[in-house]
């Protein structure tokens, strides 16, 4: 699939609590190098 | 990140706030050494999917930065960028007004298209460089304290445009300011640093309703921090 198919709006609704999720994100590591930026930052489905 | 919701990241200097937002449109992938470990889904798809050009992924997640940045061009060119960047040919005019218009800026600029836009104040410059993220017309605006670099009244009205802009984008924004934060968010994620392993490592704390994290927050780091005991 091309990219333009692969992020097209209007493709690939997914839904929570009858409201369209734009975004679902789980961080589990950012790194920089051996920085370690980020951890654990997974916004959880069904809260909120 | 619901469609139509602002969403709002809250926490100390250094808790990876930053770090987390521009992982949603891969600008990270930018930085030297970056690596990352889970998954944003766009849409359902995977934007670190190695099918994803970064650059259509932020052709739809656009960003707005701190310091407004607008190039050294005319107020029209600055907004036209990204369309001719994404190779639009059709409707160039209209598209820069419709995206002045939803930057709140029209009014102001429209007898002076042709002047530089770092002529504007440093509020119109963050509207214009708003316009020019919307130009393109992205699903998700993600704003890098946004109003960090501005007066209270040029704040007010950035904030006013992101009341208005979350009808048609969904937004997610970095700020510094709690009052920001309870003014525009509707749901807010509270980020704090862990330094017990010797580094300073960002990890989400909460994440709520934002009238329910500023008024029953369940974390007590998010009580400390929204009462001001550290900051």
């Amino acid at each position: 699939m091309a990219t333009a198919d692969i992020m097209s709006p209007g493709n690939m609704a997914t839904e929570r609590n009858g409201k369209n999720v734009v975004i679902d994100c789980c961080i589990k590591n950012i790194y920089y190098g051996n920085f370690h930026a980020v951890r654990d930052a997974h916004i959880p489905r069904g809260t909120g | 990140m619901e469609q139509g919701e602002i969403t709002a990241f809250i926490g100390p200097s250094g808790c990876g706030k930053s770090t987390a937002l521009r992982c949603l449109n891969r600008m990270n992938d930018l930085v030297r050494g970056f690596r990352f470990d889970g998954h944003v889904h766009f849409r359902g798809k995977d934007i670190y999917h190695r099918s994803v050009d970064p650059v259509a992924v932020r052709r739809y997640i656009g960003m707005v930065f701190q310091q407004p940045n607008p190039f050294a061009m005319s107020i029209y060119n600055n907004v036209a960028f990204g369309l001719r960047l994404n190779r639009v040919k059709d409707d160039i005019p209209e598209r820069v007004e419709r995206a002045l218009r939803g930057a709140a800026l029209w009014d102001e600029v429209k007898d002076k298209l042709k002047n530089s836009g770092l002529s504007l104040s440093g509020g119109q410059q963050q509207r214009l460089c708003i316009a020019r993220a919307i130009a393109t017309e992205p699903t998700v605006l993600l704003m890098d304290e946004p109003c960090s670099a501005l007066d209270p009244i040029a704040t007010r009205r950035i904030e006013e445009l992101m009341t208005e802009l979350k009808e048609k984008y969904t937004i997610a924004v970095v700020t510094h300011n709690l009052q920001q934060a309870q003014r525009v968010a509707d749901k807010t994620a509270f980020m704090y640093v862990d330094t017990t392993q010797g580094g300073r490592t960002g990890y989400l704390v909460e994440y709520e309703d934002t009238n329910r994290l500023f008024q029953d927050p369940k974390e007590e780091f998010t009580k400390q921090y929204i009462r001001g005991e550290f900051s």
